[in-house]
């Protein structure tokens, strides 16, 4: 393949992806002829770089992931990162909440979320480290207990089927994970 | 008549049991799977409940009858609200089938409002009472309770045995009593 076309063929395949990312922001019903429209590409095109939907879900996701990874390790490690990131992924599910829909539905591959939990639990690790040296939080708390928290944030936000509710069950179970049930502690 | 009664209603009870078993788990089971399984005819199935969906909804009032009976036999306490909050999260580990097509919109969204206001009435004086005893923070509602129901299922819809939801759930519980902050 000559460099030109190597060149069309990213610049088409980020086409693809940008005009995915906007259809997809509410719910997945766009078709890859819409996709393909938007993105001012071919069907054979769109079909050239993503088999099916699966797989365009999947790199949309890890396109994600990418970014936050880079955007966390600009920053540096503090007592606080914890609840920074914790933020940071509340305001990602929230936004890319259709592409985050269809992984809970096992509509992406098993192998890719477990990789993409993976990617999470290791930014989360040396920011909970922190976090519990400087006392920020409970002592006992567990890399698994963030991943429950998320899990949990996640569901409350599945929840409700408009942008404003989803918003508003989030960021209350965000708080509830937060403070706790409990009082006077 | 009496005894055409006594039957029909010994039949509600096998097919409502039956659906319990087979939905609870993974919420797939037909009526047809549902009749066999209670030794009945889809015909008599159909005749008490007019669809899937009435099943589904009578099988979650049932089970939400049932927390209120034993709620209502508690002399209610400062702990109450926590006992309570257990209970339930059991219950949607038990009941995971049932939640997930309901989450599928499976039920009539009427009929979901008003499971979700006896549910919040159910923790309503638990939770007064554990506000009075200062065992609960002062900013929790009974709207709350139903954001509580959503992470808990968030929680367990993850999990694909009734053992590994009980365990999660028990420790999503754990972790929303505590709360992450020290």
């Amino acid at each position: 393949m000559s460099t030109t076309l190597r060149k069309d063929a990213q610049r088409s395949r980020r086409a693809i992806l940008a005009a995915a990312r906007e259809l997809y922001r509410d719910d997945l019903e766009a078709s890859f002829t819409e996709i393909a429209h938007r993105a001012g590409v071919g069907q054979a095109t769109i079909y050239r770089h993503f088999t099916d939907r699966r797989a365009l879900l999947a790199e949309l996701a890890e396109e994600d992931m990418d970014r936050l990874e880079e955007r966390v390790a600009s920053e540096p490690i503090g007592p606080g990162s914890l609840e920074e990131l914790l933020r940071d992924l509340l305001a990602e599910q929230l936004r890319a909440q259709a592409v985050i829909g269809a992984m809970r539905v096992g509509e992406v591959e098993e192998s890719r979320v477990q990789r993409l939990v993976e990617r999470t639990r290791e930014l989360f690790a040396p920011r909970l480290e922190a976090a519990r040296a400087a006392g920020l939080v409970r002592a006992d708390l567990s890399l698994d207990d963030v991943m429950i928290v998320l899990a949990m944030i996640d569901g409350a936000l599945a929840s409700r089927a408009d942008r404003a509710g989803r918003e508003e069950a989030a960021t209350r179970a965000f708080e509830i994970a937060i403070d706790g049930i409990r009082s006077g502690r | 008549m009496n005894g055409q009664r006594k039957d029909r209603a010994r039949n509600r009870e096998a097919i409502l049991a039956a659906a319990e078993k087979l939905l609870g788990e993974d919420g797939q089971a037909t009526i047809t799977e549902i009749a066999l399984e209670a030794g009945v005819s889809p015909a008599t199935v159909y005749r008490q409940f007019s669809d899937r969906s009435q099943l589904l909804s009578t099988l979650m009032e049932q089970q939400l009858e049932q927390l209120e009976a034993t709620v209502g036999s508690w002399a209610l306490d400062g702990d109450s609200f926590e006992r309570l909050l257990r209970l339930m999260a059991k219950e949607q580990a038990r009941y995971q089938g049932v939640i997930a097509e309901v989450r599928r919109g499976a039920v009539e969204a009427a009929r979901i409002e008003v499971l979700k206001g006896r549910t919040a009435e159910l923790f309503g004086a638990a939770l007064a009472e554990a506000k009075v005893e200062k065992t609960v923070s002062k900013g929790m509602t009974t709207a709350d309770v139903i954001v509580l129901m959503r992470m808990l299922d968030g929680l367990i819809a993850g999990e694909s045995t009734r053992s590994a939801r009980e365990r999660v759930a028990s420790q999503g519980v754990d972790i929303l009593l505590e709360g992450i902050r020290p």
